[in-house]
């Protein structure tokens, strides 16, 4: 609680009777109003005077009145004039009897100091006001409101020469220039504003550079007027007559630690009439000065940001992974370019759109999205049918939480895996199928064997009938034989051996071995005769060759022409061997499943569907490649192309 | 008169591969079982009696054409031996050669009645 300052003004008398009413108050004592007011002269502190209306008769008012605070008067039981009453009317005052009790008079020393409190702080703030009042056509006070202004709004280099050129009138010049160098010295850009035109950027040419950066360097303090020596580098841009000029430097030199990345800037004001600046214009550019330093540092800083910010963009944009940033609700808030490619649309459309909507064409979150699951990686079956492998990372910005989504397009890696897998099945299917070959081969043997003895041994004793039975028992074994031997072919490794292999020899030999396909065919060959010789399994070749001229024959219903080339294809050091027919041509459906296993156009039981197969089989062997191409009607066309391969 | 062994699991074939070769000049033997067919070789080895040709299997339960194939090479190398197989590995094929035997015949056979063609060309 606060404790009252309190004064008790009265004969000596007057005290001794009071002193019960009082004793628990903290008193100043005083015989006279005077005395409290050469006491209090300096520093004033009663705000409650007890007073004796005896002493209030004594010159009351004019005492009273030198005290330069009102404290609250509470005025001792005795008669008084009712013209005094008038006369302190306007200030709280409160008539104390014999009547009340210690205890009351406490409660209303606390209200009266309140009271007095009071209007003491309203007194003090009106002196306050009275004290700062100004004249608003100050011209100093417009010069620095116009300046601080155009600085508030500057937001680039040029917008700094604008805030220099509000002092115009006042400083009294009529051109300007703002220089900026980086930490080097270097100059980095000069803005100049000629009193009749509008402020260029200034394309400064080498030879200007050193000159100026040997003016900028040589700069003592803050303010300085130009030597000749300098007059002469700034006329280099500057193009009109002036006669002084001065030089006002903008730098944060105290702080070091960030002097590395800081530029300087320099301003120069040119006066073109013969007269020296003058003391109180140099004061007044002294004022300018902090303004404008904090309006060049702010545009720095703003450049920093906004450099900061194209880097980030790029960088963003530079990522070759689709990346988004997405909000609580899926809102794409940023998207790198790499994820427009991805869901081929424009960049600029993306924004503000559902990331599920544009990536997955779905109407809802991912079931299982790793913005909502955590530490989790999803498979999105994109729109064009990518497969995306999609993962989160949160942030949290202004407390918004956003998310990193990045999403790499894994259709690749997944066809891969399905080549491996369906190579992993072929090869366990080729086992299966050695196995089983096996365990019908023994007992097929058997059967083949059993019934061509019948026919050989008893052909004159057995019926007609039943050796004609027996001969179609001998050819289903043969044609059983023959298509295991097919599927053996698929899976075993009929040769290893690896030799130097002429391939001219090759086809020439694989067309011996086709000659009673070939019965009807009319045969162009076309092969170059210095083909290189390569490392390679010539058993494989041939196999090849004889499969592919066996179907072309059946293809061509064994009448037509078969063309075989050979040439040797320098760029990827392979050979390329083309078998091409003018047979009916293979439908687009069927071409596309030619290398299938099992695949077949022929009728049931005329074929395996493991010819081609096989053949697509050797050639990755042996490191080549087989494509097939057709025109329906017009032929099909087969072309190899395997590595040509020495023995180093 | 030429002695020959017939060794397969597979009884139908040994049965016609004995009917083609029993012919008057050459006399034919049949086991179903490599382990048999072994023993019966090491008895008749005893007495210094041996086959001038054996035709067998390649594949047997508990003992196989090649472990047949081995013994042969090392204790009676004057028979002559062809091996079947209903497998049709080239590599086998070539380490069956290297190992000793006349000819590798892939099973099944394309015609039966090569067979003794074939046999008469490795007696000769």
């Amino acid at each position: 609680m606060h404790t009252s300052r309190i004064s008790l003004i009265t004969s000596k008398e007057t005290q001794k009777d009071f002193w019960p009413f009082l004793q628990n108050l903290s008193l100043n004592r005083y015989h006279a109003l005077k005395e409290l007011y050469e006491n209090e002269k300096e520093n004033p502190i009663t705000e409650v005077i007890f007073i004796e209306s005896k002493i209030l008769k004594r010159g009351f008012e004019k005492e009273y009145k030198k005290l330069s605070t009102a404290p609250s008067l509470i005025i001792l039981p005795e008669k008084i004039k009712k013209s005094s009453i008038i006369s302190i009317q306007n200030i709280w005052t409160y008539f104390l009897t014999k009547e009340m009790s210690p205890k009351e008079i406490s409660q209303l020393v606390q209200i009266a100091a309140t009271a007095a409190r009071k209007r003491r702080r309203i007194s003090a703030l009106r002196e306050h006001q009275s004290k700062t009042s100004f004249n608003q056509k100050n011209p100093i006070l417009q010069l620095i409101t116009k300046l601080t202004n155009a600085c508030t709004s500057a937001e680039d280099y040029p917008d700094l020469l604008k805030a220099v050129l509000t002092m115009k009138e006042s400083i009294g010049f009529q051109d300007a220039s703002i220089i900026f160098t980086n930490n080097k010295n270097d100059l980095t850009a000069l803005y100049h504003a000629p009193h009749e035109g509008k402020i260029y950027p200034f394309d400064f040419q080498s030879k200007i550079r050193p000159s100026l950066s040997l003016l900028l360097k040589n700069s003592p303090s803050k303010i300085v007027s130009t030597s000749d020596e300098e007059a002469k580098a700034l006329n280099e841009f500057t193009k009109h007559p002036w006669s002084s000029c001065l030089k006002l430097q903008l730098s944060h030199s105290n702080r070091t630690k960030r002097k590395e990345t800081e530029s300087l800037a320099y301003i120069f004001l040119f006066r073109r009439e013969l007269v020296s600046f003058t003391e109180k214009e140099l004061w007044l550019l002294e004022l300018a000065s902090g303004p404008l330093l904090l309006a060049f540092e702010k545009v720095s800083m703003l450049k920093k940001i906004d450099l900061a910010s194209k880097e980030w963009r790029s960088t963003f944009d530079g990522i070759s992974e689709p990346i988004t940033v997405i909000d609580r609700e899926f809102n794409i808030v940023k998207a790198n370019k790499a994820f427009a490619n991805l869901i081929e649309a424009d960049v600029k459309k993306i924004k503000n759109k559902k990331c599920f909507s544009l990536l997955a064409n779905r109407r809802s979150p991912c079931v299982e999205c790793p913005a909502v699951k955590e530490n989790q990686a999803l498979r999105i079956k994109g729109k064009n049918k990518n497969d995306l492998l999609a993962w989160s990372y949160s942030i949290k910005l202004d407390n918004n939480d956003f998310r990193f989504q990045f999403y790499r397009n894994v259709s690749k890696e997944t066809a891969l895996t399905a080549a491996l897998v369906q190579s992993e099945k072929m090869a366990a299917l080729g086992k299966l199928v050695g196995a089983i070959a096996h365990e019908i081969n023994n007992p097929l043997a058997g059967i083949l064997a059993t019934s061509q003895l019948l026919l050989n041994d008893s052909s004159n004793t057995i019926p007609q009938e039943i050796s004609n039975d027996i001969m179609e028992i001998s050819a289903a074994a043969l044609r059983s034989k023959k298509i295991i031997d097919d599927l053996l072919g698929f899976t075993v490794n009929q040769e290893n051996i690896k030799e130097l292999v002429d391939i001219q020899d090759c086809i020439l030999t694989s067309i011996t071995f086709s000659r009673s396909a070939l019965k009807n065919i009319k045969l162009n060959l076309n092969i170059d005769n210095n083909l290189p010789k390569t490392l390679i399994s010539s058993s494989s070749i041939q196999q090849v060759l004889f499969n592919l001229i066996t179907n072309a024959s059946h293809a061509m219903r064994e009448k037509g022409e078969l063309t075989i080339s050979a040439h040797y294809v320098e760029h990827d050091n392979t050979i390329a061997i083309r078998v091409f027919d003018n047979g009916p041509g293979i439908q687009a459906e069927t071409l596309r499943h030619i290398f299938d296993p099992f695949y077949t156009s022929k009728l049931e039981g005329k074929g395996t569907g493991l010819g081609l197969s096989i053949v697509k089989n050797l050639i990755t062997k042996i490191g080549g490649t087989i494509t097939a191409t057709s025109t329906p009607g017009k032929g099909s066309s087969f072309n190899i192309h395997i590595p040509v391969l020495n023995l180093n | 008169m030429k002695k020959i062994l017939i060794v397969d699991d597979e009884k139908m074939i040994a049965n016609v591969l004995a009917r083609v070769l029993n012919k008057e000049e050459q006399t034919t033997t049949l086991f179903n079982s490599g382990i048999e067919a072994l023993q019966h070789l090491q008895e008749l080895h005893k007495t210094s009696q041996f086959y001038d040709l054996i035709l067998m299997d390649l594949l047997m339960p508990e003992v196989s054409g090649a472990d047949i194939l081995n013994w042969i090479h090392t204790n009676t190398p004057r028979t002559k031996v062809i091996m079947m197989t209903a497998y049709g590995d080239s590599n086998i094929r070539t380490e069956l050669l290297q190992r000793g035997a006349s000819i590798v015949l892939q099973k099944p056979f394309e015609n039966i009645l090569d067979i003794p063609k074939i046999v008469s060309e490795i007696l000769r």
